[in-house]
Order: structure tokens, then C-alpha cells, then sequence
């Protein structure tokens, strides 16, 4: 599960932000290292509620810093 | 205070070209850029299944910062600006100068995304799950507000949105904050993305050129008297304006010299051309020119091939210059680009008074005699003239008229 997701989170921030795979690791920041500003954030948050069904609280988006912490939120939920 | 207004840089997509050579070559050829859509058989109920087609679908030379929140209509506008700030040789810091604005236009702004947005809303995401991007890619300032980030416009930013006349009014925008003195340099274009809804909408208007579908090389035919309407294209110009003596400080290449521009207003009908109008627009522009209609050596007339336009256009046309002054549309080679005609006809405009070249009426096979007797262009000309005349007119009653001098 682990894998599948984060292989699937970095596929959609290679896709939508024109990065190199590489370059997506669980500990990289989304604004300071990947360059995101709000806008991408809202748009990554959207990619992600379509790609797996499903709607990010407000204070969940919020609480996101890392590529990790987008594969955290979504075990999470998928645990429940 | 009244100062001389320069073009500097030039930019443009269009269906019959980008360069300057591609034109030329397609005009005396008599080529046309308009072609069957067969993408659009998807559209239920369409009659024109024909367009003007930009050949550009590469735009990753835009960054993708700038390029998220661009429709196809920015970005056609964005690459138009570059070439053209690229030739004017300003440098950045010049371009960023709080005495350097911007004014651009389309039409419809982001016609594509807007269309796909409410799409998604209706039938599948609802407002959910919708991307923040969407709205700055169609809103109707969508290319003058994307194109002031990308280049770093901190002076003024004035959005035009006047449809066929958008791009002129942002010329005639950049030309009077030049003149009056509100800024030294002004980047001023427009542009339109092509898509289905805009010839649905001019089809239900009756205003398409309709039985062209599998003949679209004949299908847009100014003057004619078998002209049955327009055809949908798109593409952009762009052109860089500088007060005179701030380009030739800098060693600029001076392309041509603004020196009219008029725009006024039917007040009328909110579709059918005024001949009263039109011809007013004309008379201020040569006003404003301080020149005599027997100094415009050449007029590249609106004229989008509908039955009444075009016999509206010819009369206002007689009124003003009589018979003897040259003049054709274009819009038989390319089409009908709305938002992008007024800044890529002012180019053609431009390229008529440096290269002595008038292009010929296309498809004017035999002129319609409800049109008034003009010197219609039949077959190109290569003829030297000092000055131009580019008129273009908009559902509204809105009138533009812009005068181009050699210089």
C-alpha cells in the first residue's frame, strides 16, 4: 500500500508540475524545495481528491508540508 | 503634451503564418489558411465545420509558472509579445519599468477552458473539484493579466474586451498613453483560441459562411456577391509601441510611425453596422493624423464577408476616400480572428508600408454591386505608399480606425 500510494502521489506531481521523478522524494518540502505556491497546492490537492475519490478537509490540506505527508493523509484515510 | 508614437517589435500567429515571409508568400499565392474541422463532428447541430487554424500546439517554451493559468489564447499572445520584445531589443529592466504598460484583448477570453470548466461543473465534478487555475485561464482580462506576470509589466495595464475590435483599442490604448505621456513604451496586442462554440454562435446568428465545408479555400469571401458570412479563426498580434525619442535614444530599428487613431460608437443597433458610424471613425482618424484621405496610400478593411457588413464598410469607405484609394480584407485568407484581427491586420497594415505590398481581395470573383465602387484589390500590388489605413468594427456599434505611416 505504502509504495502504491507514494508512487502514485509522485506520478501526479511529476505530471502536473513538470517534474523529474528523481526529484519527488517523502521528505521533500512541496514549497520550499518543489517550488509550489497556493495555487499548485490547490491544484495538487484537486488532482488528488479525483485520482482517489475523495475530499481533503480544509485543515488536512493545511497540515501538509512534505510529498510524505500527502502519503501519510491518504493511509490514513484509507485505514479508517 | 503630444509626442510621436513608434512600432518597434512585432509579433504574430496566424493561419497563414508567424513571419513576415509565410504571409507574403500565402498572399501572393492566394492561399488560405481556413480548412475543414473535421474535429468538430462532435458538435451537434453545427453548419460551418471550417476555421482558421494557428499550426502551433508547442507552447513549452513558456515557463510553466506562467503557462498554468494560460488558455490557448494567452499563450499565442504570450509567444506573439516575446518575438516582439525581442525584436524592439528592449532589455528587461526597460520592459519592467513603471513607465512601460501593457494593453491586450481577446474576445472571449479563454474561450476553451471556460467551456471545458462548466462542462465538468455540469456533468461530472461539480464546483468540488475544480482547479484554482481555471478561472485566471478564461476570465475575460485572462491575456493582459497573464502577460503583465510573465513579463513583468509594473506600469499600466489596461484589458480590452470589445470582440472584433479588441486588439485595435489596445493599439489605440498604448498609442494615446504614448502620446498623452502616460508611459514611453506600451506592449499592446490581442488574440483568440479557436473553438467550436464561437462558430455555433455566429451559425445561429446566420452569420457563417455556410455550403464551404468541403471547399474552405473559397469559404470567406469579402465583397463578393456570393458571400453568405464570416469564418471563425484565431490567432494574435502583438506590437511594441515607444515614444519616439526614447527609441531612437536607444538605437531602436523603427518598423513604422502610429499617427492616427479614432474609436467611436454607433450608438444604435447592438449587430447592424452604421454607415454614419463608420465613417465617422474614419474622418477622426485622419484627424488625429492630420492627414487628407488622398494620403492613405491603402486601407485593409474590417470587412468579414457578411451580406450587410461589407456593404456598410464600402459605403462609409466612399463616403470618406471616393473610389480611388486601394483597398482589401484579408480576412479571405485568414478568416475572421475577433479579439486577434485588430494587432495581425495592423501588421499586414505594416508589412503593405514597408515591403510597397498589397495584398489582393481573395475569392472576389465578381463584387457585390450593393457595395459601393471601390478600388478593390483584384491581384496583389506592389506599390510604394507613405501611409495606411486599418479599420475594424464590433458587435456594439464600436469603431476603430488606425493610421500607419512610413517612417
Amino acid at each position: 500500500m505504502n509504495n502504491d500510494v507514494f508512487e502514485k502521489v509522485q506520478a501526479i506531481i511529476v505530471e502536473q508540475f513538470e517534474k523529474n521523478p528523481e526529484e519527488i522524494t517523502r521528505e521533500k518540502l512541496l514549497v520550499e524545495d518543489l517550488g509550489l505556491d497556493s495555487l499548485d497546492m490547490f491544484d495538487l490537492v484537486c488532482a488528488l481528491e479525483k485520482e482517489y475519490d475523495f475530499h481533503f478537509e480544509r485543515d488536512m490540506s493545511s497540515s501538509i508540508e512534505t510529498v510524505g505527508d500527502i502519503v501519510g493523509q491518504l493511509e490514513k484515510h484509507f485505514s479508517k | 503634451m503630444k509626442r510621436r508614437v513608434v512600432i518597434t517589435g512585432i509579433g504574430f500567429y496566424s493561419p497563414i503564418g508567424d513571419n513576415l515571409a509565410d504571409l507574403r508568400s500565402n498572399f501572393e499565392q492566394m492561399k488560405s489558411g481556413v480548412r475543414t474541422m473535421h474535429e468538430w463532428e462532435v458538435a451537434n447541430g453545427l453548419n460551418a465545420r471550417i476555421a482558421g487554424v494557428v499550426g502551433q500546439d508547442d507552447f513549452s517554451e513558456i515557463p510553466r509558472q506562467y503557462r498554468r493559468t494560460m488558455d490557448r489564447v494567452a499563450m499565442m499572445c504570450a509567444l506573439s509579445l516575446k518575438r516582439a520584445v525581442a525584436q524592439s531589443g528592449l532589455s528587461p529592466s526597460e520592459v519592467s519599468s513603471p513607465r512601460t504598460g501593457i494593453s491586450f484583448g481577446s474576445a472571449m477570453g479563454g474561450l476553451e477552458t471556460l467551456f471545458e470548466y462548466a462542462e465538468d461543473v455540469s456533468h461530472n465534478s461539480g464546483f468540488g473539484r475544480q482547479n484554482a487555475t481555471a478561472f485566471l485561464r478564461f476570465m475575460s482580462h485572462t491575456v493582459a493579466a497573464n502577460l503583465a506576470v510573465m513579463f513583468g509589466i509594473i506600469g499600466r495595464n489596461i484589458p480590452t474586451s470589445s470582440a472584433c475590435t479588441a486588439s485595435a483599442q489596445a493599439i489605440g490604448t498604448g498609442y494615446e498613453s504614448i502620446k498623452y505621456g502616460m508611459s514611453d513604451v506600451m506592449l499592446v496586442g490581442g488574440g483568440e483560441g479557436l473553438h467550436y462554440v464561437e462558430a455555433g454562435i455566429f451559425d445561429s446568428m446566420g452569420a457563417t459562411a455556410i455550403g464551404y465545408n468541403d471547399n474552405p479555400q473559397e469559404a470567406s469571401r469579402p465583397f463578393d456577391i456570393s458571400r453568405s458570412g464570416l469564418v471563425v479563426s484565431e490567432g494574435s498580434g502583438a506590437l511594441v509601441l515607444e515614444e519616439y525619442e526614447h527609441a531612437k535614444a536607444r538605437g531602436a530599428v523603427i518598423l513604422g510611425e502610429v499617427i492616427g487613431y479614432a474609436t467611436g460608437c454607433d450608438g444604435s443597433h447592438i449587430t447592424l453596422p452604421s454607415e454614419r458610424g463608420m465613417e465617422s471613425v474614419m474622418r477622426d482618424a485622419l484627424n488625429d493624423a492630420q492627414l487628407n484621405s488622398s494620403d492613405i496610400g491603402y486601407i485593409n478593411a474590417h470587412a468579414t464577408a457578411t451580406p450587410k457588413g461589407d456593404i456598410s464598410e464600402s459605403i462609409a469607405v466612399h463616403r470618406v476616400f471616393g473610389n480611388a484609394t486601394p483597398i482589401s480584407s484579408i480576412k479571405g485568407y485568414t478568416g475572421h480572428m475577433f479579439g486577434g484581427g485588430g494587432a495581425f491586420e495592423s501588421i499586414v497594415s505594416l508589412m503593405a508600408l514597408n515591403e510597397s505590398f498589397l495584398p489582393a481581395n481573395k475569392n472576389l470573383v465578381e463584387i457585390d454591386p450593393a457595395c459601393a465602387p471601390l478600388d478593390y484589390i483584384r491581384a496583389h500590388r506592389e506599390t510604394p505608399i507613405t501611409a495606411v489605413m486599418n479599420n475594424n468594427f464590433a458587435f456594439g456599434g464600436i469603431n476603430t480606425s488606425i493610421i500607419l505611416k512610413k517612417i
